[in-house]
C-alpha cells in the first residue's frame, strides 16, 4: 500500500474504456484492492465486522465476482501482495489504539440504544487488519484456480507486474480480473518484479544491464502503446484496477498511471508496461 | 509540500531540512534512504534471479537501505505465498510489534496470552526460519514490544535457542508418497490435517514414518511436502512423539477431529482450540474481557451452559 498514492494520483490519472485492456495481464496491488474495493466500498463494506471479528461475510463472492468480471473482458490479473517492510514504522501501536478507541465509542452508542449511529460509528473503525484478509484473498483465487492449471501460482520465469492506482472510488460493474488462471504472486519489497518499457522508449541514461535485460522481454511479449511518442501523455502504460467509476456504460472507465508522470519524478524504472496474452510463451 | 522549492523532490527536501518537524524525523536520511532502496530495489528477474536495479549505481553500503540479503530460496516461498511476510519480518529485522486487538487490549488474560503464552510458539517458528538462514540469525535474539509495554523499560527478549533441536525433530520426516498413501487414504471424509492426525493413530503405519531425508530423493510432490509440512508441526508441538506415535495432546487433538468427519473446513479450529486448551485459555471463564462491552459479561459462567459456551468461544 502506497500512503498518499490515492491523492498524488489524483490529478495525473487517466480514464479510459475497461475493453481496452482486454487480453492484457494487469497487476493488482492486493492491499488497495482490499482497502478500497472490498472492506471499504459501498458495494461490499460490512461496517459491523469490527464488532463480530472475523471474514466480511460476502468476501468470498465479491471477489469471484471480481475475478469473473476480468475474465469475461479477457483480461489476466496479477494480484501483488505486500512484503517485507523496508523501513521502520514511526508508531506501530498508533493506528490499533485509534481503532480499538472508536470501536469502544460504537459499543457506549450501542448501549445507549442508538443503533444505528452505533453501527454507522463501527464502519469508521478504519482500516481492517488488510494481513488477515489478503491469505483469504490468496486462498480465494487458488480455489478458483485449481482446476484450470497445476502450474505454480507464481512463476518466475514469467512477466509478473507491479502496481494498481486507486484514484476514482466509486465503481460498479467489471473491474478486475482473471484470465484462464489466477495469479497470486506475493511480492515483496526485496524481490519485487517490476516492467519496463522496450529498450527503445527508455530515457539514455537507463544503465546497459537493464537495456538488455528489456530488449529481452521485448522479444518476447509486445507491449500494449498508448502513444508512440516518448514523453507524452500516455505514452506507455501500466494499468491499474480500483476504480473504474462507472455512470453509464459509456463511461466505463479505468484509470492509467501515466509513465511519464513518473520520469518526471526521476522514477525511470517504475514504468510499468501492460503486455498481450498470447504473444507471451 | 511545494514543488516550487526546487525541480526534483530531492531539492524540495534539503530546501527545507531545517523545518524543525524535518529534522525532528530525520526527514532528509529517510528521503535518501528510500529514493536509493526505490533505484535500487532488488526485482525478480524473468530469468528468475533476484538483484538490485542500476547495480552499476548501486553503493556499497546499500545494506544500509535494502537490508540484508536473505537467500533466494526464502525469497521465493515469499513470493509464492508459501511463507507468511509476518515471521520473516520479525527475524530480518528482529523486533516483534504486537498490536492491540480490537477491543483495545484491556484484558489480563490476553496480555498474558500475547506476551508469554504465545512465545514458545513463537520462539519454534523463528528458531526454525532462522536454521535456514545466515549464521548470524541463529545467535541473534529478537525484541518483543507490546501495545501495553512501558516505552521507556526494556523490551521483552525472545531468544533464539535449541535451534538444532528443532531441526532433529523435523529431520525424522521425510515420508514418501508410497508410504503415505497407506495411511492418508483410509481417513475419508477428512482434511489434509485431519487425515495426518488420524493416519498417526497406526502404530505400524506411524513406526514406517519414520525416515531420514534422501538426498537422492528428495521430498517431490505436493502431497508429500503438504503432508510432512503437516507432521513436522505436529512434532514441533509436541503432538507426536519421537518414536511418531500421537502423546496425550496429540490423543486429544485426534478425538477432537475425528468429531469432525465430513467437515475437513473445521480441523484447523480444532487445532486452534486444542492449543487455547493447552495454555488454559479456552475456559468458562466469561470475566476475560472485562471492559469489553461485546464481550459476553451480561451471561453467567453457571447458566445456561450451550450459550455461554459458544460466547465463550467467539469472544475467544
Amino acid at each position: 500500500m502506497i500512503r498518499d498514492f490515492e491523492q498524488w494520483n489524483a490529478n495525473i490519472g487517466e480514464l479510459s474504456e475497461l475493453q481496452e485492456l482486454s487480453g492484457c495481464r494487469v497487476g493488482v496491488e492486493a492491499a488497495d484492492y482490499l482497502t478500497n474495493r472490498i472492506l471499504n466500498s459501498p458495494r461490499a463494506k460490512e461496517p459491523l465486522v469490527p464488532a463480530l471479528g472475523g471474514l466480511p461475510l460476502a468476501l468470498q463472492q465479491h471477489i469471484e465476482e471480481d475475478l469473473e468480471a476480468f475474465k469475461r473482458e479477457g483480461i489476466e490479473p496479477w494480484f501483488v501482495f505486500s512484503g517485507l517492510d523496508i523501513t521502520k514504522q514511526d508508531e506501530p501501536f498508533r493506528q490499533k489504539q485509534d481503532e480499538a478507541l472508536v470501536n469502544a465509542n460504537a459499543w457506549n452508542l450501542y448501549d445507549t440504544h442508538q443503533a444505528e449511529a452505533s453501527v454507522s460509528k463501527f464502519g469508521e473503525s478504519g482500516e481492517m487488519e488488510k494481513e488477515q484478509y489478503s491469505s483469504a484473498v490468496a486462498d480465494n483465487s487458488q480455489h478458483m484456480s485449481q482446476q484450470k492449471t497445476s502450474s505454480p501460482r507464481f512463476k518466475p520465469s514469467s512477466p509478473s507486474t507491479t502496481f494498481a492506482s486507486p484514484s476514482h472510488p466509486t465503481a460498479h460493474g467489471p473491474r478486475y480480473i482473471q484470465h484462464g488462471r489466477a495469479n497470486f504472486g506475493r511480492l515483496t519489497t526485496h524481490s519485487w518484479h517490476t516492467w519496463s518499457a522496450p529498450a527503445s522508449a527508455r530515457p539514455s541514461q537507463v544503465p546497459q544491464t537493464s537495456c538488455s535485460l528489456n530488449a529481452t522481454r521485448s522479444s518476447h511479449h509486445g507491449t500494449l502503446r498508448r502513444s508512440s511518442s516518448a514523453g507524452q501523455s500516455g505514452q506507455n502504460v501500466s494499468a491499474t484496477l480500483r476504480g473504474l467509476p462507472i455512470t453509464a456504460p459509456s463511461q466505463r472507465t479505468f484509470s492509467w498511471m501515466l509513465s511519464y508522470s513518473l520520469a518526471r519524478l526521476s522514477f525511470p524504472h517504475y514504468r510499468i508496461s501492460t503486455r498481450r496474452i498470447g504473444q507471451t510463451s | 509540500m511545494s514543488m516550487s522549492n526546487g525541480k526534483s523532490g530531492h531539492s524540495v527536501v534539503i530546501n527545507n531540512h531545517d523545518d524543525p518537524r524535518f529534522k525532528q524525523m530525520e526527514y532528509v536520511d529517510r528521503y535518501q534512504k528510500a529514493r536509493s532502496a526505490v533505484r535500487n530495489h532488488p526485482i525478480y528477474t524473468i530469468e528468475g534471479k533476484i538483484e538490485p536495479l542500476d547495480t552499476s549505481s548501486m553503493p556499497n553500503d546499500a545494506v544500509n537501505y535494502l537490508q540484508s540479503r536473505l537467500p533466494d530460496e526464502v525469497y521465493h516461498y515469499l513470493s509464492a505465498g508459501l511463507i507468511n511476510a509476518r515471521v520473516l519480518q520479525w527475524r530480518t529485522t528482529c523486533h516483534i510489534f504486537d498490536v492491540p486487538p480490537m477491543d483495545g487490549g484491556d484484558s489480563p488474560e490476553y496480555r498474558t496470552l500475547v506476551s508469554s503464552k504465545l512465545t514458545p510458539l513463537r520462539t519454534s517458528a523463528i528458531n526454525l526460519l532462522s536454521s535456514s538462514l545466515h549464521n548470524w540469525y541463529r545467535h541473534k535474539n529478537l525484541e518483543q514490544r507490546c501495545w501495553f509495554s512501558d516505552p521507556t523499560a526494556a523490551p521483552q527478549e525472545i531468544r533464539v535457542v535449541g535451534t538444532q533441536d528443532n531441526l532433529a525433530i523435523v529431520d525424522t520426516w521425510n515420508v514418501k508418497e508410497a508410504t503415505l498413501r497407506d495411511g492418508v487414504s483410509k481417513q475419508d471424509g477428512f482434511g489434509h490435517l485431519g487425515a495426518a492426525v488420524l493416519s498417526l493413530q497406526n502404530a505400524d503405519f506411524a513406526a514406517k514414518t519414520v525416515s531420514k531425508k534422501n538426498p537422492a530423493s528428495p521430498l517431490s510432490t505436493t502431497d508429500e511436502i503438504l503432508y510432512n509440512s503437516i507432521w513436522r508441526f505436529l512434532a514441533l508441538r509436541e503432538y507426536v512423539d519421537a518414536k511418531h506415535n500421537l502423546t496425550a495432546w496429540g490423543k486429544v487433538l485426534a478425538a477432537a477431529i475425528s468429531g469432525l468427519k465430513g467437515k475437513p473446513e473445521l480441523e484447523d479450529a480444532a487445532v486452534v482450540a486444542v492449543e487455547l486448551l493447552r495454555m488454559g485459555t479456552l475456559n468458562a471463564e466469561i470475566n476475560m474481557f472485562p471492559t469489553y462491552n461485546g464481550a459476553p459479561m451480561r451471561g453467567s459462567s453457571t447458566s445456561p451452559p450451550a450459550l455461554g459456551n459458544s460466547m465463550m468461544l467467539t469472544s475467544t
